[in-house]
């Protein structure tokens, strides 16, 4: 009998141990499943370079928001999951969290390629369970809002760039036009440009940037 | 010699004329008198009416023109009598007549009428030889003529005048008279008055000698009175004065032609004897004159045959004088003595001056005993006439000059009228540049007033403006604020509260089945966990619902700005106020114009108060808002010096509000200024500022 070793990375510990409880009480046909517990960035990063020497993970799960809003830390899950594609490219990585927006799910799906992501509020046994079986044989697992966005996304013929999906993103925050110039790193009235060539390109008449976000978000680009 | 007997004829001629045309001018008022009077005046015209009788009528008609009540038709039928000269024989009785005419007519002020009844006196004065007094009626009348613009008559008054003034040997008055007739008739363009006019020249300087320029007026009359209609004899008249102009020039031959040219007129012989018999004398006298004698004595004779069957004296005076002349040329002394003695008492008899004087010369050569007596005779009527003549003219220039004094006035008082009106109207003009001027002056200085005012509420518009932007920022960086602390709380929700859930849920999903002690402990620590989400959801709640109910005043906020932003940091700035209060509720033009009465303040106290501290505190109630702003500064004698721009800007921005406000300064004791503005009542109308 085959054992799937699981590595579990989440700042909340509860998360993690109820993943682990679920995951080894889960009964699966012909493996048994490991679950490892990580709560905090640094301790997964270190398990993950560990595990690199030794046995790999079969699968890694990742969550994205792996400090406290208050630490200011600007890692997240995504950088681990990068440290994994490098570290460890054999084990397959599931990112875990709440985050349901197009543009952080197709961020992610742009630098890390995960094997699967499920939103935390769609997550229950049997997609648990489901989940490690697909993976384990070789297939990427969405959930349902997470493989919605993908596929939005997919249907548009429309092509931006990433500085236009930066522009839209935080437009989508609430930020100010002239706030996002040096955030993005570029001059204001290039994001003034840019805002224009969107609003043309989502069709938007004379529509405020609400309008622009609302269209951006029934594209699929947020 | 004979010259005088002319200028009788010529005289009469005139006269009549003068009748006639007169006549002729006011037939159609004769006619009018349908009345009894027109009756009477044909009655009397009758030839076998008696002396006695013709006088009864004029007395019953001049009765009746007195009895006559409407003013009108007296003055009119006084006139008309006035006028009929023929009628009124009787001297004393026309006088009468005339005298009503004049002041019926002035009492009815009807010029016309006035002027010919002044014609009819001077006319008839003019009969009864009263010159002077003739030639001031007609004056009279030519005045009134003038005055009323009747040219044609007052041309005839210049002509009578001209006449009498001729008479009177006032030859150059005479001359410049006819010559304003000449121009009345000219326009008037009468060829018979022009025609006398002229004549009455040729015989003025065939008295003085100008021959020839006598000569060519009496060429003029001729032209004119060949274009008049009515010539009748007037031209062999003017024949005979040529001829007798070229024999005084001593031109025989050609006076001689003159005077055959007369005497062979057609019909003359029968139609005017005298003027035949007068043309006859003056051939036979030219002819002796140019001592052609043959047949002379037989003219003479036919002369004065004539001249006796017409009983005209004067000329008859004329003819024996030259029938002397002859006789003494044929040295027939006796006859020519007979003669001389004839003439001489023609000539006394005719009135006739000139032929007494030349007489007397005759007579005092041809009887030489008698000579002295002549002599004597001679000088002392000369002598007579020289004075008569002297004081005719006299008392004529006397006339003229009150006439021309007269007009004179008239002009004087005419210059000073208009010299009055033209003050006057200097004086409008001036009154009416002033009044421009002060009426301009006026318009600018209102103008300019309106013009400061709309400026002034251009820059306190552009100062609301200011200050709206002022408190929308302020509003801006609220809501930024507000968005970032939402931001938060959705984080903290998101990856606090939803993080923990999920792993509470994860817990006890994993752990559903198990019932191992570990299991229960580990359940037990998830539901600790839900309790703290619970703890966490309240707070964040709380922290909701404050920031919810938490006053944020922008402008209180924009106060603080304002006193913060001071680049002064040796001066600390207070600024009191209780933040319960509701501070934004204050009407938009208190808040603005308290903000800027505070920024005024705010500047002047660090420009010169040379303050170390300003202080700020707002307190209200239910309906006063008040301000209190005081620094430490050097302060400043509030009753020295005129009030500054800073204070009448204070002073304006309050009486907008309606407010009060009270400057509390002395030197050394710092400044404290208090505003005391009305919260309800409501805010002056005429300022647009809310934001």
């Amino acid at each position: 009998m085959n054992t799937v070793r699981i590595l579990a990375v989440d700042d909340h510990e509860m998360t993690a141990l109820g993943y682990k409880y679920i995951l080894e009480d889960s009964e699966f046909a012909d493996f048994n499943v490991k679950v490892e517990i990580a709560t905090s960035f640094e301790k997964g990063k270190t398990k993950i370079e560990t595990s690199k020497r030794a046995v790999p993970y079969d699968i890694i799960l990742l969550d994205i928001q792996l400090f406290s809003p208050e630490s200011k830390d600007p890692r997240t899950g995504i950088d681990l999951g990068i440290v994994a594609r490098n570290e460890v490219p054999n084990s397959k990585v599931v990112f875990m969290s709440s985050y349901s927006d197009n543009y952080r799910i197709n961020n992610i799906f742009k630098t890390v390629n995960p094997d699967g992501y499920m939103v935390k509020s769609e997550i229950d046994e049997m997609s648990l369970k489901t989940m490690v079986e697909t993976i384990v044989n070789e297939s990427p697992y969405y959930t349902a809002s997470a493989l919605s966005a993908i596929r939005r996304r997919m249907s548009t013929n429309i092509v931006i760039d990433e500085q236009d999906q930066k522009i839209l993103y935080h437009l989508s925050q609430g930020i100010h036009t002239r706030d996002i110039a040096p955030l993005i790193g570029s001059a204001n009235t290039t994001v003034e440009a840019r805002k224009r060539q969107l609003k043309a390109l989502f069709d938007v008449k004379n529509g405020n940037d609400l309008a622009l976000i609302n269209e951006a978000k029934t594209r699929g680009f947020l | 010699m004979n010259k005088y007997n002319i200028s009788i004829l010529v005289l009469i001629i005139i006269c009549t004329s003068c009748i006639r045309t007169k006549s002729s001018s006011e037939t159609s008022t004769a006619t009018f008198e349908n009345d009894s009077i027109s009756i009477w005046v044909t009655e009397s015209q009758k030839p076998n009416t008696s002396q006695e009788e013709k006088l009864k009528l004029q007395l019953k008609a001049f009765d009746f023109a007195d009895n006559l009540s409407n003013d009108s038709l007296k003055a009119n039928k006084f006139s008309s009598l006035s006028y009929s000269q023929n009628f009124i024989t009787d001297s004393s009785l026309f006088r009468k007549i005339n005298n009503r005419a004049i002041s019926t007519n002035k009492k009815i002020n009807d010029s016309s009428a006035l002027g010919n009844a002044y014609w009819d006196l001077g006319y008839f004065l003019k009969k009864k030889f009263v010159k002077d007094s003739a030639f001031y009626y007609y004056s009279e009348a030519l005045e009134i003529f003038d005055d009323i613009g009747d040219t044609s008559n007052s041309g005839e008054m210049y002509l009578h005048m001209a006449s009498i003034q001729m008479e009177i040997k006032d030859y150059t008055a005479s001359e410049a008279n006819t010559i304003k007739a000449i121009e009345n008739f000219k326009i008037t363009n009468n060829n018979v008055r022009l025609y006398r006019c002229y004549n009455l020249l040729g015989i003025l300087l065939e008295d003085i000698s100008e021959f020839e320029k006598s000569l060519s007026y009496y060429n003029e009359a001729l032209y004119y009175l060949r274009k008049s209609e009515n010539i009748q004899f007037g031209e062999a008249s003017i024949i005979n004065n040529i001829g007798i102009v070229y024999r005084n020039s001593k031109q025989y031959t050609k006076a001689i032609e003159n005077f055959e040219k007369v005497i062979n007129t057609s019909n003359l012989f029968v139609k005017n004897p005298s003027l035949y018999a007068k043309a006859l004398s003056n051939l036979a006298t030219t002819k002796l004159y140019n001592k052609d004698t043959f047949g002379i004595h037989s003219l003479f004779t036919k002369s004065i045959d004539i001249k006796q069957k017409e009983n005209d004296i004067a000329s008859l005076a004329s003819s024996y004088y030259s029938l002397s002349e002859y006789n003494i040329y044929k040295k027939d002394s006796i006859s020519a003595l007979n003669n001389a003695i004839k003439a001489l008492d023609l000539s006394l008899e005719s009135n006739n001056n000139e032929r007494l004087l030349v007489t007397y010369i005759l007579l005092a050569n041809l009887d030489k005993e008698k000579a002295p007596y002549y002599f004597q005779k001679y000088t002392k009527l000369n002598d007579s006439l020289q004075r008569e003549d002297r004081k005719q003219q006299n008392k004529f220039a006397r006339i003229r000059f009150e006439t021309d004094e007269f007009i004179a006035e008239n002009i004087e008082l005419e210059s000073e009228k208009e010299i009055l009106s033209k003050q006057k109207q200097i004086w409008i003009g001036i009154a009416t540049g002033f009044f421009l001027l002060g009426l301009s002056i006026y318009i600018i200085i209102n103008q300019r007033a309106k013009n400061q005012k709309l400026r002034f509420d251009q820059q306190q518009q552009a100062n609301n403006q200011e200050i709206f932007n002022l408190m929308l920022t302020q509003k801006q960086k609220v809501d930024e604020v507000k968005r970032l602390e939402q931001k938060r709380i959705s984080e903290e929700l998101h990856d606090g509260v939803l993080g923990k859930m999920l792993g509470a849920r994860m817990i006890l999903t994993g752990l559903n089945k198990r019932t191992t002690d570990e299991a229960i402990h580990e359940k037990s620590k998830a539901l600790g966990s839900l309790q703290e989400i619970e703890n966490e959801i309240r707070s964040i709640s709380h922290e909701l619902s404050h920031s919810a109910y938490q006053n944020i005043n922008n402008f209180t906020d924009s106060v603080e700005t304002l006193l913060a932003n001071n680049k002064n940091v040796n001066i600390k700035t207070i600024f009191h106020f209780n933040e319960d209060e509701n501070w934004d509720s204050l009407a938009g033009d208190i808040k603005i114009n308290v903000y800027r009465i505070i920024q005024e303040t705010f500047q002047n106290a660090i420009k010169h108060s040379k303050c170390t501290y300003f202080e700020v505190t707002f307190y209200r109630n239910d309906d006063q808002f008040n301000v209190i702003m005081s620094d430490n500064g050097i302060g400043y004698n509030i009753n020295k010096g005129k009030k500054g721009i800073g204070i009448r800007n204070i002073t304006s921005r309050i009486n907008k509000l309606n407010g009060t406000f009270h400057i509390d300064s002395s030197e050394g004791q710092g400044t404290t200024i208090s505003l005391n503005i009305p919260i309800n009542i409501d805010i002056k109308k005429n300022t647009n500022n809310n934001t």
